[in-house]
């Protein structure tokens, strides 16, 4: 079978690791789509293991220019040539003010965008490798797997309905004498 | 097996490949009681935040509704401990610190895992009563009986919740068994809960016994910790401690099983203390490895400020090894009675100096003022497999009898 591991964030490495050669041991052709290489460093994660790597961190909202440069340039910029003078402690003080509101609106403003295409690239990229896979067996291995395919799972196990879906590759009950 | 003691294991916390010591108290005690059931099923809900910190569960229905259909067709039922089959049950939770919310979530999660079908066993067994304990009341049979044992190390802190707080009310008052594994927890809840202080009744963590170290440790030189590094074990205090009992005799080494957010610090400090050579940090352990760290050591030393039982102190004495143990809560009632036997218990303190006193004095009437073997027996009747299914099988087949 095709097993394919969903981690996105790969938050649950060691079990990954473990897991993932379980399903090679077993005999399975065994794909994992996570963030990256660096955020299973450590774990040994088998040789047999193909990997796809999001990669989602090199994404990052770039502000547009004239926001950078109206809004974060030039008024510290006067402020600071404002500061140079006798009204040196008025405009330290307004620069504080202006850093505390509209700058920090401005990085928050950034960050959800951030957040936002680095959730996109998440999605797009998981919904990609499933595609080309098309896997017998898709293990969501945490919670971020979940919301990774939310919007397109459904409809792939309409289409699939044999398609196996679990939230781990642990051994099975009915593999033991019990 | 016996044929009449058909049984459902609800819990939050149990081993898996990621955190293979969380809950292993609750796989010991599957372990235990297995042979003694015809079945025995574990519902493990293991809590998955999801969504954005702060938002409702419900802000991402598609979300939901996706979980609700894979939970349907995800049951794959695995092997554990003595034949007995753990179903794991990934429990969507927000990403909030109420426990009330989490306390819904797990009665849902399970329920949409069932089918909407009640557990299917007269006897249900609940650990965490928050949680494991209400999903247990709201998804038993109607005539099925349902027991809970209290770990946490947290209650306080939830009780300090008013939602929580009135959701645990409604729990002591609906469960057919409550149980504590230790005096802190039973003191805690007595006095917040007046009315149900005559419910409560103890039951142990069941703790091996089937290997001892050959032979009893000649000094006490080795060092062993196994714990969690976060604040409440208080390695920093021990690191200290170590330096100063070092500083006298050389020879000294300390290993630390354990992992947590302070290793880097703790290393750092180590270094700093200039016993870096002379410690070794292990990182998390696996709980089968423990018998034989603990039996590799000459003393286990716990540092801890708080806790509710003190499984540890217990493993360390069943492997044969003497203890040096702050009084915590759960270890002083561990080790009552037995004290000097066992190794020396010393009070919490901010000043390392009570461990090194305490450890001279160990040190001094080592071995042939202590009786590690006659503490052992004791603990063994008290705390084995054998000793704890017993407990489980009196209280699960007493109520059956009424």
């Amino acid at each position: 079978m095709n097993v394919l591991f969903v981690a996105p964030s790969g938050a649950r490495a060691k079990a990954l690791a473990t897991e993932t050669r379980r399903a090679a041991d077993a005999g399975h052709r065994v794909l994992l789509v996570a963030e990256s290489e660096a955020k299973l460093a450590g774990h040994d994660l088998d040789g047999r293991v193909e990997t796809h790597w999001i990669g989602s961190s090199a994404v990052s909202y770039t502000e547009p220019a004239a926001t950078r440069f109206f809004r974060r340039k030039v008024p510290l910029g006067l402020l600071r040539r404002v500061g140079r003078g006798p009204l040196r402690r008025r405009a330290r003080k307004a620069a504080k003010h202006y850093r505390a509101t509209v700058i920090a609106g401005l990085d928050a403003d950034k960050k959800t965008r951030t957040q936002r295409l680095r959730r996109d690239r998440r999605d797009a990229v998981v919904r990609e490798q499933v595609q080309r896979w098309a896997p017998d067996w898709v293990v969501l291995h945490e919670p971020l797997a979940v919301e990774a395919v939310a919007g397109f799972l459904p409809a792939l196990i309409a289409e699939r309905p044999a398609l196996r879906t679990t939230y781990a590759f642990e051994e099975l009950w009915d593999e033991t004498d019990g | 097996m016996n044929a009449d003691r058909h049984v459902a294991v609800v819990t939050p916390w149990y081993p898996d490949p990621q955190v293979t010591y969380a809950g292993a108290f609750v796989k010991a005690q599957v372990e235990a009681v297995a042979g003694g059931c015809s079945d025995l099923d574990v519902y493990h809900l293991k809590s998955w935040p999801v969504g954005e910190a702060g938002a409702p569960l419900d802000a991402n229905p598609e979300v939901l509704d996706l979980h609700a259909r894979l939970l349907a067709r995800a049951d794959a039922p695995l092997a554990t401990a003595g034949g007995a089959v753990l179903h794991r049950v990934p429990t969507l939770t927000p990403r909030d610190t109420a426990w009330i919310t989490h306390s819904d979530a797990s009665a849902r999660w399970l329920r949409t895992f069932l089918g909407g079908r009640p557990l299917d066993a007269p006897i249900v067994h609940a650990h965490v009563p928050i949680t494991g304990g209400w999903a247990a009341l709201e998804n038993a049979a109607p005539d099925a009986r349902v027991y809970m044992t209290e770990h946490s190390s947290f209650l306080a802190d939830l009780l300090d919740q008013p939602a929580a707080r009135a959701r645990y009310e409604q729990v002591l008052e609906r469960a057919d068994g409550f149980f504590v594994v230790g005096e802190p927890l039973h003191d805690l809840i007595a006095a917040t809960f007046p009315r149900f202080a005559d419910k409560l009744e103890y039951i142990a963590n069941p703790i091996d016994f089937r290997t001892a170290r050959a032979e009893a440790p000649r000094s006490l030189r080795r060092w062993l910790s196994v714990a969690a590094l976060n604040e409440r074990k208080r390695i920093d205090y021990l690191l200290e401690a170590f330096r100063r009992c070092r500083a006298d005799d050389p020879e000294l080494t300390l290993t630390l099983a354990g992992d947590g957010k302070l290793r880097p610090a703790l290393e750092a400090l180590a270094a700093d203390l200039g016993v870096a050579d002379a410690v070794a940090f292990l990182g998390s352990v696996d709980p089968s490895e423990v018998p034989g760290l603990m039996a590799s050591h000459d003393l286990f030393v716990h540092t801890s400020r708080h806790e509710t039982f003190g499984v540890v102190v217990v493993e360390a004495l069943a492997a044969g090894t003497p203890v040096l143990v702050s009084r915590c809560g759960g270890s002083d009632q561990v080790l009552r009675g037995i004290e000097s036997e066992a190794g020396r218990l010393y009070d919490v303190d901010d000043d390392p100096d009570v461990l090194v006193a305490a450890y001279l004095e160990l040190r001094e009437r080592y071995p042939e003022k202590t009786d590690v073997d006659a503490a052992r027996e004791l603990l063994r009747a008290k705390y084995s497999y054998e000793t704890v299914a017993e407990r489980h099988f009196e209280v699960w087949d007493r109520e059956g009898r009424r």
